[in-house]
């Protein structure tokens, strides 16, 4: 009963706050993305033949996640050993991605960045050296720099639990995903990583999606794709977790602290 | 040929941090943070007088800015004063030369805690790591107390490890730890958890007869080194730096997260004061783990961070992925991994209780578990891709010419952006933030009219430990002219006297209805002395000042009443 009351306050924590933080039209386009990819695994698991497919409609619900399945495709090719069931969903992939391609780049970190230039056109005056100065200032490294910056976000865990940090969280934005004691799940899910039996999906999942949020100017709320990945290995660390001793008394702890912090999220 | 291997590499991270630690020492930050000034006076003043700048004789910790500063390093700097003068080379000269021997000493430690197999060239590996590491070099460039701490604690931890086969150097490590609790403010905590776990683990090899006889000696000698820190430590002056800086302290801050205007039926949990702190608790305790802040942010404070250089490099990240993964996973470690695991747990403890999200200085000794972690990352995929080329028989020399091409080139490639960093950015972008201009300054002041007065402005800076410092002001005329609080209480009256008396110059606000009256000079900043004030008050301007970037750092005017 503990655990199952557990499993929910982590399940429901990411999705309550963005609810609650946005319109409704603004919810969905979040969601129905999630949705998309929580039904592709499921026909997964469920041996289905036509799992990509619901994950190649991503792009058209939200334009700013179309490299998801082209990505994932690539990289589902170039590991999976029956290449050819995989060339008819790949190249459907393809043409969403073509189709939504002018509204995802906008939105990306390719558009010129003219300030962040201008700043590596003064930077480059300090030195003395011109090889030197452009080995560290250039547009490459705007680029570069720019996507290193969502990249170290996504993975950092402090986003998902604590909005990086409180001091750090103002108004609606950057929302707290789980709550705070659930890194404690998380922490043990990576230590028993290798007993987690959908470790290779979601590992490229995981890995797909966070290429993608990188290259975006403003990655914010449409990382809630990341919700279901995420979630689900941190029920997977609860799973572990419930074969320690004394288990129980973390869970009524837990469930005490995330009581408040899902009392925060309403007001 | 392979035994040379880890004492080359010894050799060469020791060179490496001369270099990176060395050059520029004293001119770069061209600027003197009043810190940094005020440690060197009270080094200067205690050994012309033998008492600081309040007139007290040899101070347990320093009252300075009401922020009691801890004693080691001042007193670290006072032998050094005959030799080369007071200079900003002086105050920084035991950063850089406890951060070098640091280097020799962790080599030490993990070639006497790896296992055999590896204790060599782990060290070795790490000693690199550690000689151009941005985090250290910068604690190993500037005066901060941190450093010359961790080399303490670290002799210490090696010696108590060497006493585990002959029990005398107990003595020692005894010495070394009771050194490190007052040299910094977060080895308080540090050293004396992580001796506590080392003792638990060791304690019955240390209560034994053999141990026993130096243990006893050992304690009673660092009971002795500690006693002065004792005897202040529960005196406001002591306890005032944790008490305005810590989290659980709401007497200036609400805590993280509370909100003001909730006056609903839930107030006493959602504001609850056990549950927002023990929140932020634990949210800064794990930023010190966070890969962002750890190789991309850094410390967002300007004097603890270099511009464009986070605490650890990027190329980095993945040994330090694969380095804690087969670290937790091995089971051959052993000491090591007890020793480094136990470091690394408590190493963030006492930065985690304080406000900022990532404090570099108050946990600088996260720094010696970390790369340890991460050089074990570099060893085992290098032993990895050994093992794949052994096993489809490839030719051992391209590996080993592509390994060494590939180091060549990230050694160089961090010396580089440690050079941009450090000595070009930090100097261009961030003079203001080392009170770049009082050198400046005091050099103008010696050649103004002696006989004016001159008003340097305090509003917004405490410029009076500078001018002390470059002016080399006699600490025995100081002491004279200037009063804060008795000496019974030094270390708990917190009253300050902010107006200070340096012979004909006064440290003060600038007040222009009763300094117009008479003739002197009015130093200050470009908020303090606007041009639009000396046209309209017809101020006769003196002298300007600017940072490197071009903007006014110090404007100097003279009265004309």
């Amino acid at each position: 009963m503990l655990k199952t009351i557990v499993i929910f306050s982590i399940l429901i924590f990411w999705p309550l706050s963005l609810y609650l933080s946005n319109t409704q039209s603004n919810f969905l386009s979040y969601f129905i993305p999630t949705s998309l990819l929580v039904f592709s695994f499921f026909l997964y698991i469920r041996k289905g033949k036509y799992y990509l497919y619901p994950i190649l409609a991503v792009p058209l619900i939200e334009p700013k996640l179309a490299f998801i399945p082209l990505v994932f495709l690539i990289l589902k090719i170039l590991i999976s050993q029956k290449k050819k069931n995989l060339v008819f969903p790949f190249i459907l992939s393809l043409i969403v991605f073509l189709s939504v391609f002018k509204s995802f780049y906008g939105q990306t970190i390719f558009v010129t960045d003219y300030e962040a230039q201008q700043k590596v056109i003064r930077d480059t005056h300090l030195y003395n050296s011109v090889f030197l100065a452009r080995m560290f200032h250039n547009k490459a490294a705007i680029i570069s720099g720019k996507f290193l910056d969502n990249f170290f976000a996504l993975t950092d865990p402090n986003n998902y639990f604590f909005g990086f940090h409180p001091r750090q969280m103002v108004g609606n934005q950057n929302l707290i995903k789980f709550p705070a004691l659930s890194i404690l799940f998380f922490l043990y899910a990576l230590y028993y990583i290798k007993k987690y039996k959908y470790k290779q999906i979601l590992f490229l999942i995981i890995t797909v999606i966070f290429l993608n949020l990188s290259v975006l100017s403003i990655f914010d709320r449409n990382d809630f794709i990341l919700w279901f990945p995420i979630s689900s290995f941190v029920v997977f660390g609860v799973n572990e977790f419930d074969k320690l001793k004394y288990h129980n008394i973390f869970y009524i702890i837990f469930i005490a602290y995330s009581l408040i912090e899902i009392i925060r999220i309403f007001i | 040929m392979k035994k040379y291997i880890p004492i080359t590499f010894l050799a060469l991270a020791f060179l490496v941090a001369i270099i990176t630690r060395f050059y520029k020492l004293g001119l770069a930050p061209a600027g003197l943070y009043l810190d940094e000034a005020a440690q060197g006076y009270n080094a200067y003043s205690i050994l012309k007088t033998g008492k600081d700048e309040f007139g007290k004789w040899f101070p347990i910790v320093f009252r300075s800015f009401n922020d009691f500063k801890t004693p080691v390093y001042i007193y670290l700097i006072v032998p050094l004063l005959p030799i080369f003068d007071l200079t900003k080379f002086t105050v920084r000269f035991p950063s850089f030369f406890f951060s070098i021997l640091t280097i020799p000493v962790i080599y030490l430690l993990i070639k006497e805690i790896a296992p055999k197999k590896h204790g060599e060239i782990l060290g070795a590996i790490t000693a690199i790591l550690l000689s151009i590491s941005p985090w250290h070099i910068l604690f190993g460039r500037t005066n901060f107390e941190c450093n010359v701490a961790l080399f303490f604690s670290l002799t210490g931890f090696y010696f108590f490890y060497k006493s585990l086969q002959k029990p005398s150097f107990l003595i020692l490590s005894a010495i070394f730890l009771a050194i490190a609790i007052p040299s910094y403010h977060a080895q308080r905590v540090v050293t004396p958890l992580l001796s506590l776990a080392l003792f638990l683990r060791h304690k019955d090899l240390l209560l034994s007869k053999s141990h026993r006889i130096y243990l006893i000696p050992g304690l009673i000698i660092s009971a002795i080194i500690l006693i002065p820190t004792i005897s202040v430590s529960f005196t406001p002056g002591f306890l005032a730096r944790a008490a305005g800086l810590n989290i659980f302290s709401h007497q200036n801050q609400l805590p993280a997260g509370y909100l003001e205007n909730y006056e609903g039926p839930f107030s006493a949990f959602i504001n609850n004061s056990w549950f927002l702190t023990s929140k932020e608790f634990i949210a800064l305790y794990f930023s010190y783990f966070s890969p962002r802040n750890m190789f991309i942010l850094g410390d967002y404070g300007p004097r603890s961070s270099f511009p464009g250089l986070s605490t650890f490099f990027i190329w980095q990240f993945p040994f330090y992925i694969i380095g804690i993964y087969r670290f937790l996973r091995s089971k051959k470690l052993s000491e090591l991994k007890y020793f480094t695991l136990t470091f690394l747990l408590i190493a963030p403890l006492p930065a985690a209780v304080t406000r900022d999200p990532y404090s570099s200085i108050r946990s600088l000794q996260m720094v010696i578990p970390i790369l340890i972690i991460m050089g074990y990352g570099i060893l085992n995929t290098y032993e990895h891709i050994m093992s794949l080329i052994n096993q489809r028989h490839m030719k051992l020399s391209v590996f080993y010419f592509s390994i060494g091409s590939i180091s060549s080139f990230i050694l160089i490639y961090s010396l580089l952006k440690l050079y941009s960093s450090v000595l070009v950015l930090n100097e261009y972008y961030r003079a203001s933030e080392w009170n770049y201009g009082f050198e400046q300054v005091s050099d103008r002041i010696k050649t103004l009219d002696p006989k004016l007065p001159i008003v340097v402005d305090n509003a917004r800076s405490e410029p009076y430990s500078q001018l002390l410092f470059f002016l080399k002001f006699d600490p025995k005329i100081y002491q004279e002219e200037n009063f804060e609080v008795t000496l019974n209480e030094y270390y708990t009256n917190m009253n300050r006297n902010k107006t200070k008396v340096i012979g004909n110059i006064v440290t003060r606000p600038i007040s222009w209805k009763e300094d117009l009256i008479t003739e002197k000079y009015l130093i200050g900043d470009n908020l303090s002395v606007s041009y639009e004030q000396i046209k309209n008050n017809n101020l006769t301007l003196i002298d300007e000042i600017h940072y490197p970037d071009g903007s006014l750092s110090f404007i100097i005017v003279r009265t004309n009443p």
